[in-house]
């Protein structure tokens, strides 16, 4: 039972309350991602879990042991809880080879010379890296490098697999390998982990649950799917995707159904939150979903195109509606014609 | 202001006075070198005699001659020769005046030509032994004695005479080792010249060097560091201490005691010369009359603790004094050019390597 | 601009060198002679170097040596290293005073440390004594090849302390904690990975710690003296006497051998210090840094850290201090019955002592800022400079570091004496300032390099972009950004200005009185009243620079 309970946590760094209480679970052979701007906490509850730190309350149980408890005063250090953190940084011991580097925890847990050479000659043919046993870390790129570390992190099978922002020191095109290689690693050795991140479509493609993290809380939770298409706060929608804006006053309250209107508009859309007749209120819509009509629809809104950016695989169009940016993504190029948009109410987050 | 003025007015008849009345005390220096050294006005000295022994006689002369300034430098004696010397190659300004205890050292300067030759008046009341060639002059009368631990060494073990420290030494090898202490020749001039001396006096010097080897006889550069270390218990006793430079300590230490061996005593005196380059020549020779002269001698016998020379001065650390208590059996070091003998270098290195295989160091 | 004329640069490369090279190359000169350099009867000769070469105890002073560097350094870089281990990274009790107490000791004067010690726990020391109460014989001997080891590594573990340290705050703490995660204890990271990491930093500060065991002077001087034990440089002071006339060639030989044995030590920190950059460039990303815990080995490690602190600072300052309050001591004396004002009163009976306190001021305070306007100057003017004169300058500065201060002292005074437009200023302080200033340039040349590293090179880009010429850029961004190292700098170099002893030896003299070698010279004579004295003065005069240093938080270490 590898399971990770972590409950009421609290942290404050600097007169800064970094954690209030945060809670959660996660089951055995499950991907969390921990995703949040930075400054939300995220890295400091990876660190607590890790044991480089220790919070000022709460509670950590891994499994059957409890790792920290501020009412029994248990704390138990990183080196005793058996974990494996791939670090931001990766930290490589640059005065050790790969090798050498991913056997330590093997050596530190007394392990044959024989099987640790076994272990870790194998471990790194799971990631990828036969024949480079030898190298300095400096010797490698940085995809290697990123290799080396999970390698070093999950050779002597830790209980859970923590992840500081694995692919952030990679460049662009190499982190979106990263990310599905690193995907089918964790799937291929069904180990729990937890993972940090501040990309949401990182978070979206590695994590089986995500937890969205603002302000030291935990702003909602769910799977991937629930957090991109049903974010229960503006936060929330305004974080996990691209979307557009539009802000106004609730002009009529009917069941789920709210209409928005502005000066010269109005559009219905799902009540996300408790806004009441006549508050002020932010519309909110993926860009994808936002559709352009070449005339007159429901729920739909008369446009001026402003401006357009081809970005290669799709175009960019800016329209002003009524007084408020619109964006949308199109295929073609942007004729000379008049334009409506269209906001699916189904979609429209009132918030 | 008006203080000022009257003092400046009254100076120069005060001095004619001082200088005209007929003190049989005052240095006889010639008035007209006297006038010389008030008009140089300055006076630089080159010493081994440290401020704190030199402080009575220094602030006497000063009242003697207060239009001399004078500028005192004590160092070590090796100091006193290598500055002098370089300063001299160099042909840059140096001393007026050089006393130091390295007695061979100060003849070897006289016999190399750098000191000029002064006729003092005060000569015929100096023994001759202490002057040579009116170049070079002894001033003092320094005996070279053992110093011991009071609260450590009872009376009656004091050793009287140097065959008496042997035999002490003899019989107790175990509480002697390591507790006896002298000059190092090797880093030291005026240990090498004292050692070298009982060489030549001490008929069983062969077996007095190895007498000290087997204590394990401790080595230092000055009196002072050995007294410090007697008087803490560290040693017990030390031999060839310069008994002027114990009396002074003794006076503040009540742990420290001096015997005086009657089989022998060495007897050391600070020699003075006057390089030829000197700025203020006049100054120097009125330092050194003062330094001969009964005013001065009195001072050093009675409040320096330097030991006069003067046989015609009285008091408690005076020649006359020693004289009258040790007899026959003080032998004074000569101001002579035998003590050119070991500035030789082989012979000097043959005395050091002979001494440190008796000493068993090698 | 860099086509311009670099008259200024060149300028200051060439002054630091004559101040280098000259006394340099007096000494090697000195040395091919058979007789004093100034006597006409001088000619080249290698006799110096037959009589050094082949006297016996210029043998047995290298042996001593060689045991007595290798023995500090094998106790002063594990014990350096271990120290700055607990103190930059672990939860070690009081790590934050201790980080400046553990400094102390390079700021005392080596020579008032022995005689402190000949006090405290010499054969008569009141430790000493009181311990012979206890067990019946005095337990130890400091006047023993060991113990002067022991000694002398102990006092120079803060060397080890400061480069290591400095290594290890630059070293990113993930590498540790990676090692924590995969399952390892404070211990066990210090040696498997901090250590190893900054090992560079270990190397070179052992280099420096061996080659500063040639040079030890003060120590050796008080502490090797009763039991005869000679190393280079005591040797060397034993040479003043030893002919009975000067003897400057002999001495020389022997500058020129530990010269020789310094200065491929020189080149090789030189090339450790490369290596030690390019280590740090893995250095990964610091988060806010949590202490390792020490679990249990928390007290025993604090205790072993005030064990030291104790034995090398403690200990031989109570001595100096209780010798500087008494008359006598030792043996069967009450101390009670002892106790006197009268060694600091007589202090003021001599106006060389007093001037020597007032020199020393004037020389840290003054001479220690004209000092850092020099380091300043000549920094400043190297300062990103691509030219071969740079390079140049990087050398010549390491060659002081080679020159132990008592030859650079004996070389100074030659220079002052034979270099007609000095010798007026030869009995100035100005002669004491220049030697001063020239023996610690390497010192100070770093102080002022770490300051002006810290200036991004964008930012002084930047003025330059925007059109300042290289004098404004200096003026108007260089200069303002090391304010605050420069004013650290002047406390350092006043710090090592006031302990200096061994440079000023053959100095001294009229006028150029300083504390550091009047004690050298009365500790020679044997005024210990007057010596203990002085060292109290000594110690309070840094412990001052020290208590304004922290006020201000300047770093202690370069």
């Amino acid at each position: 039972m590898d399971k990770l309970i972590v409950s009421n946590i609290q942290k404050r760094l600097g007169g800064n309350e970094v954690l209030k209480a945060v809670s959660f679970e996660l089951r055995r052979g499950e991907v969390v991602a921990l995703l949040g701007p930075s400054g939300s906490g995220k890295t400091t509850l990876l660190r607590l879990i890790a044991g480089l730190d220790y919070p000022d309350a709460g509670r950590i149980v891994l499994g059957e042991k409890l790792l920290f408890d501020s009412e029994s005063g248990v704390e138990v250090p990183a080196e005793r809880r058996n974990l494996g953190l791939v670090f931001q940084s990766y930290a490589l011991w640059p005065h050790r080879t790969v090798f050498d580097n991913v056997a330590y925890g093997l050596r530190l847990r007394r392990t044959a010379p024989s099987q640790t050479r076994e272990r870790v000659l194998s471990v790194l043919g799971q990631v990828g890296l036969e024949g480079l046993a030898e190298r300095h870390p400096h010797q490698l790129s940085g995809g290697q490098q990123q290799r080396v570390a999970l390698a070093r992190a999950i050779v002597y099978n830790p209980q859970l697999l923590l992840l500081d922002e694995p692919l952030s020191n990679l460049d662009a095109k190499l982190r979106e390998e990263a990310r599905v290689w690193l995907r089918e690693m964790i799937e291929k050795l069904q180990i729990s982990a937890v993972c940090v991140t501040h990309d949401q479509i990182e978070a979206l493609a590695i994590a089986d649950r995500v937890l969205l993290l603002e302000k030291g809380r935990i702003e909602q939770e769910g799977t991937p799917q629930e957090m991109y298409e049903n974010p229960r706060t503006i936060f929330a929608a305004e974080f996990m995707g691209s979307n557009n804006r539009l802000t106004g006053t609730i002009a009529e309250i009917r069941g789920a159904m709210a209409k928005i209107s502005g000066d010269s508009w109005e559009l219905w859309g799902q009540l996300r939150s408790d806004r009441r007749d006549g508050e002020t209120a932010t519309a909110v819509i993926r860009i994808e979903k936002t559709r352009v009509r070449d005339q007159p629809a429901e729920n739909a809104l008369a446009a001026k195109l402003e401006t357009t950016l081809y970005l290669g695989e799709r175009w960019d169009y800016l329209f002003d509606a009524g007084g408020q940016r619109v964006r949308i993504w199109a295929p073609t190029a942007p004729a000379q014609r008049p334009y409506w948009l269209q906001f699916p109410s189904e979609s429209l987050w009132i918030f | 202001m008006r203080q000022t003025c009257l003092f400046a007015a009254l100076l120069p008849i005060l001095l004619i006075t001082i200088a005209a009345s007929p003190d049989p005390k005052a240095p006889a220096t010639s008035a007209q070198i006297v006038a010389g050294a008030e008009k140089e006005g300055k006076l630089v000295v080159y010493s081994t005699t440290d401020s704190a022994s030199a402080a009575p006689l220094l602030k006497d002369f000063g009242a003697a001659y207060p239009k001399i300034a004078l500028e005192y430098n004590d160092m070590n004696s090796t100091e006193v020769y290598n500055r002098f010397v370089s300063e001299a190659a160099a042909g840059s300004g140096s001393a007026d005046l050089l006393w130091s205890s390295a007695m061979d050292l100060q003849i070897k300067l006289a016999n190399d030509g750098y000191a000029q030759e002064y006729q003092t008046p005060e000569a015929a009341h100096v023994p001759s032994w202490a002057l040579w060639k009116n170049e070079a002059f002894g001033t003092t009368f320094e005996p070279i004695a053992f110093v011991y631990n009071k609260r450590l060494l009872k009376a009656e073990e004091v050793p009287q005479s140097h065959a008496d420290l042997i035999k002490l030494l003899k019989a107790n090898p175990d509480r002697f080792k390591g507790k006896v202490t002298s000059y190092d020749p090797e880093r030291s001039g005026i240990g090498f010249l004292l050692i070298t001396q009982d060489a030549r006096t001490d008929p069983a010097f062969a077996e007095t060097e190895k007498t000290y080897g087997k204590v394990g006889v401790k080595l230092y550069t000055s009196t002072g560091a050995m007294m410090e270390r007697i008087s803490s218990g560290e040693h017990l006793i030390g031999f060839n201490m310069i008994g002027s430079y114990a009396i002074a300590k003794m006076r503040k230490d009540p742990a420290l005691g001096i015997a005086y061996p009657k089989d022998y005593m060495l007897v050391m005196s600070r020699v003075a010369i006057i390089p030829k380059a000197a700025k203020h020549v006049n100054a120097a020779k009125v330092f050194l009359d003062y330094l001969l002269s009964v005013r001065g001698q009195e001072i050093m016998g009675n409040r320096a603790a330097l030991f006069s020379i003067r046989p015609d001065v009285q008091g408690e650390t005076t020649a006359a004094s020693l004289t009258k208590q040790m007899g026959s059996s003080l032998k004074p070091i000569p101001v002579s050019p035998a003590l050119l003998v070991y500035l030789d270098q082989s012979k000097r290195l043959e005395f050091l390597k002979q001494w440190q295989e008796a000493l068993g160091t090698k | 601009m860099r086509h311009a004329p670099q008259w200024h640069r060149i300028l200051a490369v060439l002054i630091t060198g004559t101040a280098v090279m000259l006394p340099l190359a007096i000494i090697v000169y000195q040395s091919l002679l058979d007789a004093p350099f100034f006597q006409p009867s001088a000619k080249l000769s290698l006799s110096a170097f037959r009589f050094v070469l082949t006297d016996g105890d210029f043998h047995r002073a290298f042996a001593t040596t060689a045991i007595l560097a290798t023995g500090m350094t094998a106790v002063a870089v594990p014990l350096g290293a271990i120290l700055a281990f607990l103190l930059v990274r672990t939860d070690l009790p009081g790590r934050n005073w201790l980080e400046p107490v553990v400094l102390i000791p390079i700021f005392l004067s080596p020579v008032v440390i022995a005689f402190g010690y000949v006090v405290a726990a010499g054969p008569v020391g009141f430790f000493t004594l009181w311990a012979k109460q206890v067990v019946g014989a005095a337990p130890w001997n400091i006047y023993t090849l060991l113990s002067l080891t022991l000694i002398a590594g102990f006092t120079h573990i803060p060397y080890v302390f400061l480069y290591t340290s400095s290594a290890l705050r630059a070293l990113g703490a993930d590498v540790e904690e990676a090692a924590s995660i995969a399952g390892a204890g404070a211990a066990r990271i210090a040696l498997t990975v901090s250590l190893p990491m900054v090992r560079p930093a270990i190397l070179y500060s052992a280099v420096l710690v061996f080659f500063l065991g040639f040079e030890i002077f003060g120590l050796a001087l008080v502490l090797g003296d009763p039991g005869g034990l000679l190393v280079l440089s005591t040797y060397l002071y034993k040479l003043t006497n030893r002919l009975g006339v000067p003897s400057y060639q002999l001495m020389a030989v022997v500058a020129v051998i530990i010269i020789a044995i310094a200065f491929p030590l020189v080149y090789l920190q030189r090339r450790l210090m490369g290596i030690a950059s390019r280590f740090v460039t893995v250095a990964g990303k610091g988060f806010a840094q949590r202490p390792l815990r020490l679990g249990r080995l928390r007290w025993i490690a604090f205790g072993g850290v005030l064990f030291w602190l104790a034995a090398t600072v403690l200990l031989p300052l109570s001595g100096v201090f209780l010798r500087a309050f008494v008359s006598a001591w030792g043996e069967g004396v009450r101390l009670t019955e002892v106790l006197t004002l009268e060694n600091f009163r007589e202090l003021s009976d001599y106006p060389n002592l007093v001037r020597g306190i007032t020199n020393t001021l004037g020389i840290a305070v003054i001479g220690g800022a004209l000092a850092v306007a020099w380091y300043a100057i000549v920094g400043l003017a190297t300062h990103r400079w691509q030219s071969p004169w740079a390079k140049v300058m990087d050398y010549l500065v390491m060659v002081p570091r080679g020159m132990p201060g008592l030859i650079a002292g004996l070389a100074f005074l030659w220079v002052f004496l034979f270099v007609k437009p000095l010798s007026p200023l030869r009995s100035t302080l100005f002669s004491v300032w220049l030697a001063y200033s020239v023996v610690w340039l390497a010192y100070g040349m770093r102080l002022i390099s770490t300051a002006l590293l810290q200036i991004q090179p964008e930012l002084e880009e930047a003025a330059a972009i925007i059109g300042a010429p290289g004098a404004r850029v200096t003026r108007d961004v260089t200069v303002p950004l090391i304010r605050f190292g420069l004013l650290g700098s002047w406390l350092l170099v006043f710090m090592i200005f006031v302990r200096e002893y061994s440079t000023g030896v053959y100095l001294l003299g009229p006028g150029t009185e300083v504390i550091g070698s009047l004690i050298v010279s009365l500790w020679g004579t044997g005024a210990i009243d007057i010596v203990a004295a002085l060292s109290v003065v000594n110690v309070l005069l840094v412990a001052a620079g020290l208590a304004v240093a922290l006020r201000l938080g300047v770093r202690l270490h370069g």
